[in-house]
Parts: structure tokens; sequence; C-alpha cells
């Protein structure tokens, strides 16, 4: 066991601190392992890489990851902030709940957080910082809001968890919904009360707009709408598996982007261009991880440390703190999903094994990654929002008035903790 | 020592025009990868088709978009690395002054290269024995050793990726630069 920990910490040191890709550094570590430890059973590396690049269910996160790229490509994203612009002109943080509303809606579409922020970051910062909004709530809101496309379903975080732990995908996705738009409603409500307290955060929109051109706006929002209830239907029911929707609904989001945005077929030919690398580079930090992920349960890793938990007669409760302030620690270091996909080989069969439910606990998880994508210095979400404010934000203030949308995310895996049906009420009732 | 400095001079531009073919050939073959995931949605839009309409699935959809995803990741991954476009950790070396970085810089780079090494030695025998053994997928019988054949000639491109990184674009890489979700 001491010799396991010893090859394991000071493998990922060495490797993924000299700035190797971290796929590469996992697999080195993995290897290392069973060379060393498993008799050198290397070879049980490799059918364990071609086995998981030939899940059917792992091949929906080339298809999500595409249909982010046509969305942000294809001006959607645009035309999405345009239209819900008006809804919250006349409540105190204006546009600053449309940034959250707009997060909601796009994350239900593009199942990455960086992403999200991204898109609803380039359109949104620009035409609140003319309007004269404060830039570090602008930077917070987007950040806390981008959290959401993690949560929201299509998720890649919940896609993957699902698929590396044989996790059911429609009851994860569904899991995740209640507690998206809980967050989404508890950012707003944030938004709110400190607009009220401080109105000059965000300026007030004199002009007035009717309800009916605002109702017309809302409604010009319908391709979109019935492409996110087309994929969420068609897995919440059955009627697709969540690669078949994600293919599904990249032929549909190719649709509504020629029809309703500006998709033309160079801006198409990059997008799948563009989404192919990301898609490469996320799946490099999965071999890695399978590859150590085999060594690790080779060894039987989880149910040693299942078995001293058990012996040494620990609180669930007391595990469940520890693996939540062992995430918020390595949040700080790592990127939200090599995170998670670096941890799940040893915190799923021990928290499972304590009873608790694997759908709750890919939730929890999808939330103590997205709290890192917002915790400096590696917070992605900060780290390309600083780059869309062309650093007039730095990552030290953008991280500090991200502070209260770290403590609601905070917040929210506690109250999940003490009613887990938040989350587990959909999928028990649907599936 | 003008004629060390011009055979410098020449080895540099030898270097140079490799690693610019070499580019080309890895974006040519991104594009294959590409071309492979819009195959995928081709082939699930034909299947859900299919399954819906004509009422007669294509029984080989699950395991020909696995082998399509598969060659995706193996063809993007050659230009993945040669632009250090994977998630990696950089913090500890962003503390390090400019030489250290460097030398940090090739430290990482022989550390792929013998993952990759590594990553062949062990295809080998496991594309020999797919070849000696004829073997096929379970439902659709499509023969798999074609599609195996990527995973060496994937990492052995890799390698080379690894090898031909301009060292001063590595030393200037920051956090921003990482693709993440």
């Amino acid at each position: 066991m001491l010799s396991f920990w010893g090859i394991l910490v000071s493998g990922l040191i060495i490797f993924a601190g000299s700035g190797l890709a971290l796929g590469a550094a996992l697999g080195l570590t993995g290897l290392l392992i069973l060379q060393f430890l498993s008799n050198g059973s290397t070879h049980v590396a490799l059918d364990a890489v071609w086995n998981i690049l030939n899940s059917f269910t792992l091949s929906a996160i080339p298809l999500f990851i595409i249909l982010g790229e046509i969305m942000l490509r294809s001006g959607i994203s645009q035309k999405i902030y345009t239209a819900l612009t008006p809804v919250f002109q006349k409540i105190p943080g204006s546009l600053l709940h449309t940034n959250i509303a707009v997060c909601t809606l796009f994350g239900a579409v593009s199942g990455s957080s960086l992403s999200t922020a991204a898109a609803v970051g380039s359109v949104a910062y620009p035409e609140m910082t003319r309007r004269g909004y404060d830039k570090q709530m602008i930077v917070a809101s987007l950040a806390g809001g981008g959290t959401l496309g993690l949560l929201i379903p299509p998720s890649l975080s919940l896609l993957i968890y699902g698929a590396l732990t044989e996790t059911s995908i429609g009851k994860l996705f569904l899991a995740g919904i209640i507690p998206g738009l809980l967050f989404a409603t508890a950012f707003m409500s944030y938004i709110f009360f400190r607009c009220l307290l401080q109105p000059e955060l965000a300026p007030k929109n004199l002009s007035s707009t009717c309800k009916r051109s605002t109702f017309i706006k809302i409604m010009s929002l319908w391709p979109f709408i019935l492409l996110i209830t087309s994929i969420m239907a068609s897995i919440a029911f059955g009627i697709a598996t969540p690669t078949e929707a994600a293919g599904i609904g990249v032929l549909a989001t190719i649709f509504v982007g020629y029809f309703w945005g500006t998709l033309t077929l160079r801006i198409l030919a990059n997008s799948f261009f563009y989404a192919t690398l990301l898609f490469a580079s996320i799946l490099f930090v999965v071999i890695g991880a399978t590859i150590l992920a085999q060594a690790v349960s080779l060894l039987g890793i989880p149910q040693a440390i299942l078995e001293g938990v058990s012996k040494a007669n620990i609180n669930p409760i007391l595990v469940l703190f520890v693996v939540v302030v062992i995430y918020l620690i390595l949040g700080c270091f790592f990127d939200g999903l090599s995170l998670m996909i670096m941890t799940l080989p040893i915190v799923v069969p021990l928290m499972v094994g304590l009873g608790y439910d694997p759908i709750w606990l890919g939730i929890i998880i999808t939330i103590l990654i997205e709290i890192g994508q917002i915790t400096p210095p590696v917070g992605l979400n900060l780290s390309v929002l600083v780059s869309v404010t062309k650093e007039s934000v730095s990552l030290g203030e953008s991280a500090l008035a991200a502070v209260p949308y770290w403590l609601i995310l905070l917040f929210g895996i506690l109250t999940l903790a003490f009613f887990p049906n938040i989350a587990l009420f959909l999928p028990n009732s649907f599936l | 020592m003008r004629v060390i400095e011009a055979d410098n001079k020449k080895l540099r531009n030898i270097y140079y025009r490799l690693y610019i073919v070499m580019e080309f050939f890895f974006k040519g073959l991104a594009v294959l990868a590409a071309l492979a995931t819009s195959g995928i949605v081709v082939i699930i839009g034909a299947s859900v088709s299919m399954r819906y309409f004509a009422l007669t699935p294509l029984h080989f959809t699950e395991e020909l978009v696995g082998l399509l995803m598969t060659t995706a990741f193996f063809l993007a991954l050659p230009l993945t690395t040669m632009k250090m476009q994977h998630v990696r950790i950089s913090l500890l070396v962003s503390f390090l002054t400019e030489d250290k970085r460097d030398l940090a810089g090739k430290i990482a780079r022989f550390f792929g290269v013998l993952f990759c090494v590594w990553f062949l030695i062990l295809c080998v025998p496991w594309l020999e024995f797919a070849i000696e053994k004829n073997i096929k997928t379970e439902v659709g019988r499509l023969i798999m050793y074609p599609w195996m054949l990527i995973l060496p000639i994937s990492a052995f491109l890799t390698l080379i990726a690894f090898v031909l990184k301009k060292p001063e674009v590595e030393s200037s890489q920051n956090r921003s630069d990482q693709v993440s979700t």
C-alpha cells in the first residue's frame, strides 16, 4: 500500500509537475504501477484503453462538444442574449440576471462550463461595460453562471462520470436539472439583493419596452427551446440514448444555425475541426486516467481503503466531508474534468461502498468541480473571462468577486447532503 | 567559426522545414479526424432514422461509432500534442525562471516520448494477436485490426510531435493556452 501511494504521488508530482500533458502523466504513472506492483501486467492497460475508447456512451462527448462549438460560432448565443435582455430590465441587477438566464439556457445545450462562460461572456461583457455595469460584478456573474453548463444537462462531466462508473447517463442528466435550476435561482437572488443594496453596481435602464415586444422576443427563441426540449425529452423518456440525442442534436443545431443564426459551410467545418481537437485533448486525459484506474483496481486499492474506513468505524458523513475538502483543495490546482477523471477510480467505489447513491454522488462531484472552475489559481472560468475582459479585471479581482457564487455552490452541496431527493426526485420519478 | 555558424543555420533551417512539413501532415490527419467525427453524426442520424422510419435499425451503429471515435481521437492526437493543446498542470512550471522552465519543458518532452515508446511497445503484440486471430466486432463482424493499426501509428507520430515542439513556444505557454472545459 505504501509503495503504491509512493509511486502514485511521486509519479504525479514529477510527471504532471514538469508540465507534461496530463493524460501522458497519468498514463505513465499507471504503467509504472502496473509494471512494478502488478507483476509487469502492463498489457492490460491497452485493453482498458481500447474498451473505453469504443464505448458508445463516451462517443456522446465529441458530439456535445461539436454542438456547443456550432452554437458558439454561428451567433446563436448573441441571439439568445438579445432576446432575453428586456426580460429582467425592471429588476435590480437587470442584465446580470440575463447573464445567469442565458448561461442556464446555453448550458442546456453546450455541456461545458468553459464554453458557456466564454460564449456568453464574449457577448455580454462589451455590452454591459458600455452601459456602466460594475466590471467585477459582470465577470463574477458570468463565472458563476458558466458553472451551470456542467450541471444542467447535457453535461460533459456527468457523461464522463456515467461512462467511467457505468451509471445511467439518463438518470444523471435528470438528476442535474433541479439542482442546476436552484443554483440559477440562488445566483439571481444574490444578484437581486446585492444590487438592491448597492444600486451603483447595475445602472437602471430607463428605456421602456412593452410587454408585447418582450413576449415576441422570447417567442423568437422557439427554435432554440425546441432544440433543448428535444434533446432533454428524448433522453428522459428513453426515446434515444444520450449519444443518439447528441447526434440528432448536432443535426438540429446545424439546421437551426443555418436558418436562424449565421452558420455557413466554413463555420461548420471549423466547428468540427476545433471540436475534434478539443475532444482529443479531453480524451487524452480520459485515456491516462483509464490506465491509472486499471492499475488502481487491479491492486484493489478502493476496497482496501473501504475496509480501512469500515474497520476504523468512521462515520460516512465524515468521509463525505473529507472528500469534499480534498476536492476543494485539489480544485485549486487541477482543471475540473481532469480532477474528476483522476479521482473517480478511488472515490466512487469508496463512497458507493459506504452507501451513497452513485447518481447523487455524480451531482455532488460535478458541483465540486464547478467550484474548482471558479477557484484560483487554475479556475479556468475565471481565466477565460479575464481574457475576455482583456485583463481589465485581474484574476485576483474576479476570484474575489466570485466568492459569493463559490459559497452558494458550497451551500448547495450541504443542502444536497441533507436533502438528496432534490437531485434524486426526477430520476426516480421518470426512469 | 563561420563554418560552424553556417552549419548551425543550415541545421536550424532543416529543423524548421521539417517542423512545417510535419505540422502540415498532422493538420491533414486532424482534418481526417474531423471527417471521422462528422461520420459519427451521419451514422447516428441514419441509424435513428432507420429505426423510427424504416423500422430496420442499423445493427453495427454502436460498434462503428466507437471505432470512428477511436480513429478520430488518434488522428487528432499528434496535432494536439504539437500545438500543446493538451490539459497540463503549469502551476509548478510557472514559478520557475525562464532557463529552468526551458529545462522543465525538455524533461516534459522526454516523459512524453517515454510514454509514447511504452505505448508503442505494448501495441505490437496486441496488434499481432488481433491480426493472427482475425478479430472481428461482436455484432457487426467488422474486422478490427485495420482500426487497431491506428494506435501504434498515432503513438509513433505523437512521439515525433513531442520531439518536434518548439522550445520557445513551450516556455511562453501560459494557463490560458490550455484546453479544458
